[in-house]
């Protein structure tokens, strides 16, 4: 089965999560906890299923195990065909990101307040700190 | 979550045994590869001095579980179908409350020859408002808080007949009820995030159709085609047809497309639907008595509605786990005609 694009949040950020060394199942929760500002908290099993589903659709491959203190510690590393599905995602993602940015410069003159900022339907009031991408739980 | 829990603190605790017990739902070949490195997981994540899994917890391994099990079977369709099966359910139950509350709850209850209860012919009103509920839950609340509401609307449906019965007021009919929770208990997998179709069904198909159950009456004029529960079998079979076939149409829909969630939706509809007919279908087997079927023939029909939807649920997976398993067979055998290289790896599900 081919990976689904554009990718979901949850399997963005666990990619992202293994672009930078291979990881353990809870160094990966962590990792994506801090990479979504704590937004998405992976659970276990849900973890384990997409990096089933990953290693089926040849993006993540096994590194290696060690056993910590009792506890079996597996590894997980990003393959060539993960680093290129990212990659590619992430290069969509940043040309809608200066898409964006442009449009927001561009704005009409009439829709800016005195001081000079912009007032227009993007600005929610109380919202400005959060995040615009929509949590997402569940299968990653 | 940066540092994990000290690993003497939990390693062979009852917490840890709690976990491996709830490893019972992946397969056993599964839970012996990967049973450690799932619970020390779990045991890296939890805060200290805790004692049991959480639910939520035991509700992603569960989950987890038996979307390994779907996936060793090939079948992991049927997982993305529950969400979807919810949703047509909802949608329906919100159509049907608004119907039965407009055309029957709010007749006069002289019709039917009942003591009111309030304005209502019934207690029934108060599922069907509690329906209604759910679906403009549905459109404005997170998924979560709809599966919550849609909890309280099953409950609400399984326990107005004992009340009814207690309190000696009158209630809607079984072969209203019965169809209305089997469609509740699919509700309980609304998903989480729901997309703009999910959110807009539920209170789009309630006010469609109490839009056309208003026209309908200003059409009748004072006419008296639906005055109590039992003038609507015909339209609840109809109903049930009408929401079986919406949703397998949508389901080869998206087969074309190489996704078979739809298909395997209608399959876990098609008992709800064949519930809503279990009356006209009693009657047509068995007769009527006094208008409708006996009891004893409209339990046997039921009953055999069931045995029936289990049966084919289970045909379906056992098919395709067969169909999965030859495919991955002929993967498996496949020499490359270069090397002579054999794949050890498991196809891609």
């Amino acid at each position: 089965m081919a990976t689904p694009t554009p990718l979901r949040e949850p399997t963005f950020l666990i990619l992202t999560a293994l672009a930078r060394e291979s990881m353990h199942g809870y160094g990966i929760i962590s990792d994506v906890a801090a990479l979504s500002g704590g937004r998405l908290a992976l659970r276990p099993g849900t973890l384990y299923g997409a990096l089933d589903r990953l290693t089926d659709e040849g993006l993540v491959e096994r590194d290696r195990e060690e056993v910590v203190e009792g506890r079996l510690r597996r590894y997980y590393r990003l393959t060539e065909a993960g680093r290129s599905v990212l990659t590619a995602e992430t290069e969509r993602l940043r040309r809608n990101v200066e898409a964006a940015t442009q449009r927001l410069r561009a704005q009409p003159a009439g829709t800016r307040t005195a001081d000079g900022t912009s007032r227009g339907p993007l600005t929610i009031p109380g919202t400005a700190a959060r995040p615009i991408l929509r949590p997402t739980g569940g299968p990653a | 979550m940066n540092q994990p829990n000290p690993a003497q603190e939990q390693a062979g605790s009852p917490l840890e045994s709690r976990y491996r017990r709830l490893l019972w739902a992946y397969p056993s070949g599964y839970q012996a590869e990967r049973g450690d490195e799932i619970v020390g997981t779990y045991l890296d994540t939890v805060e200290p001095g805790r004692r049991w899994p959480s639910p939520h917890d035991a509700l992603d391994l569960l989950g987890a579980g038996m979307r390994e099990r779907l996936r060793a079977y090939g079948a992991l369709g049927l997982a993305a179908a529950f969400p979807l099966a919810a949703t047509a359910a909802l949608s329906t139950l919100a159509a049907v409350a608004a119907f039965f509350l407009l055309q029957v709850e709010f007749e006069d209850p002289r019709f039917a020859r009942l003591d009111p209860v309030g304005p209502f012919q019934t207690l029934g009103a108060v599922i069907w408002l509690g329906w209604l509920l759910v679906g403009l839950t549905a459109a404005v609340l997170p998924g979560s808080w709809t599966r919550t509401a849609a909890a309280c609307g099953l409950l609400l449906t399984i326990t107005v007949p004992p009340v009814a019965a207690l309190t000696g007021q009158p209630g809607p009919p079984l072969f209203v009820l019965i169809p209305a929770a089997a469609l509740g208990l699919a509700t309980l997998a609304l998903p989480s995030h729901p997309g703009r179709a999910a959110r807009s069904l539920p209170p789009l198909t309630a006010g469609s159709v109490a839009a056309a159950s208003v026209a309908f009456s200003a059409a009748e004029n004072g006419g008296n085609m639906f005055t109590s529960y039992g003038s609507t079998p015909e339209l609840l079979a109809m109903a049930g047809g009408l929401m079986f076939a919406l949703v397998l149409l949508v389901g080869l829909g998206r087969a074309l497309r190489a996704d078979d969630a739809g298909l395997w939706a209608a399959l876990l509809l098609a008992t709800p639907a064949g519930l809503f007919g279990a009356n006209q279908l009693s009657q047509g087997i068995w007769g009527s008595q006094g208008g409708g079927p006996s009891s004893a023939a409209y339990a046997t029909t039921t009953g055999t509605i069931l045995l029936v939807g289990a049966a084919l649920l289970a045909a379906a997976l056992a098919g395709q786990a067969a169909r999965h398993q030859t495919v991955r067979r002929q993967v498996l055998d496949k020499a490359c005609p270069t090397c002579g290289h054999r794949s050890t790896a498991t196809t891609p599900t």
